[in-house]
């Protein structure tokens, strides 16, 4: 990205380890450059496409076109009283609604935390910066703005806080936001952030999300990618499970030019179980790609994980899970599967299931498939009297459930679900399933 | 009752049978790679010009190239100066033209290794080509083979006398520039062998290579060259010792195989380099680049490997399978212990509509041994209706050890069909109580279940190679597991 | 022949068995009934030397020596036999590969000498009819892909080649229909004779139907609360395990 200098000039001054911290983050990205394909975790994906893009960093004023109603024409994945809103990355409380949060739960922009006790955010705010997550360091250095998530100890925010990023305004700009949740003690929340804006922007989305899960909290942490085709969007959760604590992730893409997202879990102490749900449905050049990490650093520690990958026309998927069994660690059980489906000539699916293991009493496997739609099935259809078509429609839509339905939260899943049968032109099928 | 753990602990040990050394005058060129190096070896094997030029051109590519660092394999950096490039016993000046002729010591060390010349060419009929240290000492069956038309030679010879098929098929699978040893091998590559089916034959008996490091501070760099003319079939064996040394001894060899329309090539490799000691002193770096073109429509090419030796195994046979329905095939049982580290695996590349691959690796892991499989499978936009199938198992003994998987898939045909599957777990309790509830000893039951485990690819293996591997197997974890 | 003496186990620091009592003599069967948990099934795994069992105190003797002292394989060497409730399954190991092994390890422990393959074979032909098992299940994997049935039968078709002193059904009737369980009675009757012991631990009289016993004792929290004979059985199917535990129905 020729404009890169440019971005780094844009990083905002603070005082104390705040910029101390940008200034590091900044540094680093200059020193190391944005990742390529030499690089084992960018084997697949190019950013090359970016590099003829006038990239500069968003202002506050860029979004300000975005007003309620334009934000209501834009369809919603979650109906829920608790909605914060940023519009290329800056918290809008002209927007936001927060409506009345359960006692011990707090939602703030982060903006507001760092005025308000800046001190009390470090930790939490920066993962050690690596080649391979320059652009989460870029993201430590350009985050002005965002949403902390706090709740207390044994607290539980049943409603979800619904977190809509949205980008609007000129094109080509640079959104960094930063996401912070921070669970106590036996606390538990569900979150649903959506991905949403108008179309022909091409601007580009640097967030990191950062979980911390003390011992026995429980996190449900949704996240929607659906940004129009011609963003770029390049997203890392970093996640630390204490004691018996537990994330459940549906991560579900179908925006973007280009999309990345890497996922990273630290199960740090015994009894930390994730379970990982994925979806990705893509079409024409988009480019999708996902990695994830599920670090056991302790015994006793349990992870699941299912992707499932979509690819129509030109565009091509990624996946990339990685699950670590460290030293000692004793006791574990960890599945993986990456399912794919290619549906025209002209798709491409790289996937790279891994395990990395150095402890015995574990019990691990991991599975990959790529294939087409089930001739024998298709024909079946057919020869029940169903078109070609709707056939293949329908069974693209059974691959493709067996995501959706692990969704546990009903109006993301079927706003899911919509936006799946719509992003596929199977809105016959859509209407169909509608009617029932 | 001890714990399975301690079981382990307290059994851990190895015993390397094939680590004796031999005594022979050795003919040594002197440390160092140059220009000067390739022209004694091509002088000592009187070679064509056309033969010293490719290894000079190989030469100056691997100059420019890098040591590939993304294996899971860690080791201090080779110094590729101090390495002897060509060893050979002085007695090759005047080649053996008999077995009676061959230096008895020879003979003694291979009845050493268990392979009496003599004796296998009665029992098993199989033709046997003996490389030692760099160079071919020995063919047997020669005339047998010649009847056929087989051509079965040290390469060194090929290139003498067979030069219009090594000059089209050298490096034709395996480009000079292919990887750093890859090209480090095209330039010193000292003997190895040649093998030439012709049309529509059947290879009338096993063909077997013994690979042997005798000496010190040499390095082995051989080279195979397997071409199966349409129609014709052979099965190739290669089994591999060295003796126990203290430091760590580089065999960096390339073998290409190419299988013409319905021709077939089954490549069995039995691999004991000297692994080192508990503490991981010495052994064996084993870098090989072995690849398989099914060049033909049909064709078939298999690799099965048993590879339980080597400080460092950093190997990939593999199949480019270009040809409309052929077929490659992999099968896999890599065994580590004490500090021993394998990175190995295979490339199944569908080219050709119709391909198809299997996969079986199984790996074992004991002592503090990491045992990594890595594997592509790749399908190309025009590999129409192509399929793969991999089955990846990792067996944990200890607590001290490491068990990796790396697969890479990557799929550019809708109708093709691919499907991965692993699990990695550790020796079965349950499994192990089981049989010794019936009266079978530890150290039996680990052997039993672990043969088990392999058998899948012991199934592929030859008959002789099969009991010599599970034996292998046997004395590789000796005292590795309770 | 089996001298069991105040005899306590625990598994993960939990006491399960709490003082057994119990004597076999030669050519004697003793059905052990009892509730879920009860310890039966730890009873068997103690007496076979499973891991994950501390015995805490008592004493085991068999034929004079103490049983607790030794590998399962010793045991096994000693006589021993333990039919599984749960056969476990051994991919890749030939079942008659495997019995051979362990006949020839029993009798190198008894200072014996190897049995001929052709001997073997014979053996294992016989006895094959005998218990009525599939021959095609010989050449399989040790119980993979084995029915529950065909599992069991299995068990009852390797004590039949080892010969053991003291065999130990371990629910040996769980899971299989009304025929399987005669099928898999009618090859341990066959093996019953003046020498020969076993110990029959079930939770239903439905077996004892057709392995009848000399002896029931009824286990109760670890410890043996009543022994009788075979009639004990059949008052137990009638009437339960709460009038003798002392609990509530």
């Amino acid at each position: 990205m020729d404009a890169l200098d440019l971005i780094l000039a844009a990083v905002p001054a603070a005082d104390g380890w705040l910029g101390e911290q940008r200034r590091a983050a900044a540094d680093f990205v200059r020193r190391h450059g944005l990742p390529d394909t030499r690089q084992e975790a960018w084997k697949y994906t190019s950013l090359a496409p970016l590099k003829s893009i006038a990239y500069r960093v968003a202002g506050t004023d860029d979004g300000a076109a975005l007003d309620a109603p334009a934000l209501a024409a834009l369809p919603s994945a979650c109906a829920s009283p608790h909605r914060v809103v940023l519009v290329n990355g800056q918290f809008r409380a002209d927007l936001s609604s927060l409506g009345e949060l359960p006692p011990g739960v707090r939602v703030r922009s982060l903006a507001a935390a760092l005025a308000d006790d800046a001190a009390a955010i470090p930790e939490v705010f920066a993962p050690a910066p690596t080649p391979a997550g320059a652009f989460a360091a870029l993201n430590s250095a350009l985050a002005s703005d965002g949403v902390v998530v706090e709740i207390e100890p044994g607290r539980v925010l049943d409603q979800p806080l619904h977190v809509v990023c949205a980008v609007a305004g000129a094109d080509a700009l640079v959104c960094a936001p930063r996401m912070i949740v921070r669970l106590a003690r036996d606390a538990s929340a569900r979150i649903v952030e959506e991905y949403l804006g108008s179309t022909g922007n091409r601007s580009l989305t640097d967030i990191v999300t950062s979980i911390a899960l003390a011992p026995g909290a429980t996190l449900h942490h949704h996240r929607l990618q659906g940004e129009p085709d011609s963003t770029a969007h390049i997203g890392r959760v970093v996640a630390r499970l204490e004691a018996n604590a537990t994330l459940h992730s549906d991560a579900v893409a179908f925006g973007g030019a280009l999309t990345r997202l890497d996922i990273d879990i630290e199960l740090a102490a015994r009894g930390a179980r994730c379970n990982l749900n994925g979806l990705f449905a893509v079409s024409g050049n988009q480019h999708v790609d996902h990695h994830t990490v599920v670090d056991h650093r302790v015994g006793d520690t349990h992870s699941e994980e299912r992707y499932h990958g979509i690819l129509d026309e030109r565009s091509r998927g990624v996946f990339n899970g990685k699950v670590i069994v460290r030293p000692d660690a004793q006791g574990i059980t960890a599945r993986q599967a990456s399912h794919n489906l290619l549906l025209s000539r002209g798709a491409e699916i790289d996937t790279k299931p891994e395990l990395e293991i150095y402890a015995d009493d574990v019990a691990c496997a991991h599975g990959a498939t790529v294939g087409e739609l089930d001739p024998a099935a298709l024909f079946y259809l057919r020869s029940r009297g169903v078109t070609e078509a709707e056939a293949r429609a329908l069974l693209t839509y059974a691959f493709a459930d067996k995501a959706i339905a692990a969704i546990p939260l009903d109006s993301l899943r079927q706003r899911v679900e919509q936006r799946f049968l719509g992003h596929h032109r199977l809105s016959e099928l859509g209407a169909a399933l509608a009617a029932e | 009752m001890a714990s399975n753990a301690q079981d382990l602990d307290t059994l851990v040990g190895r015993h390397y049978s094939a680590g004796f050394y031999t005594e022979i005058e050795q003919d040594t060129a002197p440390p160092g790679l140059n220009e000067d190096t390739l022209r004694l070896i091509s002088a000592k094997k009187d070679e064509p010009e056309w033969m010293l030029e490719w290894r000079l051109k190989a030469l100056e590519r691997f100059r420019a190239m890098r040591e590939p660092n993304w294996a899971h394999v860690h080791y201090p950096p080779i110094d590729f100066q101090a390495i002897s490039y060509y060893a050979a016993p002085k007695s090759d000046k005047d080649r053996p033209k008999s077995l009676d002729e061959v230096d008895p010591k020879l003979l003694e060390t291979y009845e050493k290794l268990g392979i009496p010349l003599e004796e296998q060419k009665m029992l098993a009929g199989i033709a046997v080509d003996v490389v030692f240290d760099s160079v071919s000492v020995h063919t047997t069956f020669r005339d047998k083979l010649a009847e056929a038309g087989v051509i079965f030679c040290s390469f060194a010879e090929a290139v003498r006398e067979h030069p219009e098929l090594v000059q089209k098929y050298l490096g034709s699978v395996v480009p000079v520039t292919d990887n750093f040893y890859a090209a480090l091998n095209s330039a010193v590559f000292s003997d190895g062998s040649f093998v030439y089916i012709p049309k529509h034959t059947r290879c009338p008996m096993e063909l077997s290579t013994y690979f042997r490091i005798n000496a010190m501070n040499t390095g082995q760099f051989e080279r195979t060259l397997v071409i199966a003319d349409e129609g014709s079939y052979v099965s190739y064996l290669e089994g591999c010792t060295a003796p126990m040394r203290d430091e760590n001894q580089l065999h960096a060899a390339v073998v290409e195989l190419v299988a013409l329309d319905d021709a077939e090539i089954k490549y069995s490799t039995v691999q004991n380099w000297y692994p080192g000691d508990e503490e991981g002193r010495g052994g064996i770096y084993n870098f090989v680049t072995k690849r398989g073109d099914c060049r033909g429509a049909r064709s078939k090419i298999s690799w099965t490997q048993v590879e339980t030796g080597s400080a460092i195994t950093w190997k990939y046979p593999s199949c480019l399978l270009k040809g409309e329905n052929s077929i490659g095939e992999f099968y896999s049982v890599a065994l580590t212990n004490n500090r021993q580290q394998a990175d190995t695996g295979t490339k199944m590349v569908h080219l050709g509509r119709g391909t198809r691959s299997t996969i079986v690796s199984k790996g074992i892991s004991a002592g503090r041994s990491q045992n990594a499989y890595r594997g592509l499978v790749r399908i190309a936009p025009g590999a129409e209706g192509a399929r793969n199938y991999t089955q990846c198992d990792s067996l944990l003994l200890g607590d001290q050890c490491g068990a990796h998987t790396f697969p890479y898939i990557e799929c550019r045909n809708p109708g093709a069909q691919v499907e991965h599957e692993a699990s990695t777990s550790r020796i079965s309790d349950d499994q192990l109580f089981y049989l010794r509830s019936r009266g079978i000893k530890t150290e039996d039951a680990v052997n039993m279940i672990v043969n088990g485990f392999c058998k899948e690819v012991f199934k592929e293996l030859p008959m002789e190679f099969a009991v010599e591997a599970q034996k292998l197997l046997g004395i590789s974890l000796e005292g590795a597991v309770g | 022949m089996l001298e069991i003496k105040n005899l306590h186990a625990e598994v993960a620091g939990k006491p399960i068995l709490r003082g057994i009592d119990l004597t076999v003599r030669p050519g004697e069967t003793h059905a052990i009934m009892g509730p879920n948990g009860s310890g039966k099934s730890t009873l068997s795994h103690v007496l076979a030397g499973r891991e994950g069992y501390t015995v805490t105190d008592g004493s085991v003797t068999f034929n004079g020596k103490s049983l607790l002292d030794l590998e399962p394989e010793e045991r096994a060497g000693e006589g021993v036999f333990l039919a599984f409730q749960y056969p476990v399954e051994i991919p890749g190991v030939n079942n008659t590969y495997m019995l051979k092994a362990a006949l020839n390890g029993i009798r190198a422990y008894r200072g014996e000498p190897e049995l001929s393959a052709v001997d073997f074979l014979k053996l294992v032909k016989a006895r094959v009819k005998a218990v009525g098992l599939d021959e095609g299940l010989l050449n399989r994997p040790v119980n993979e892909g084995f029915s529950g049935g065909e599992k069991k039968r299995n068990e009852v078709f390797q004590m039949s080649v080892l010969e053991p002193l003291l065999a130990i059904l371990d629910e040996t009737d769980s899971g299989l229909d009304i025929d399987a369980l005669k099928a898999v009675a009618e090859g341990v009757n066959a093996l019953r004779d003046a020498n020969r012991s076993f110990i029959v631990v079930t939770h239903y009289q439905r077996l004892l139907d057709y392995i009848v016993p000399d002896y029931v004792h009824v286990l109760s929290k670890g410890r043996i609360i009543k022994t009788g004979g075979k009639e004990l059985a059949l008052e137990l199917e009638a009437r339960g395990y709460d009038w003798l535990t002392g609990e509530a129905a």
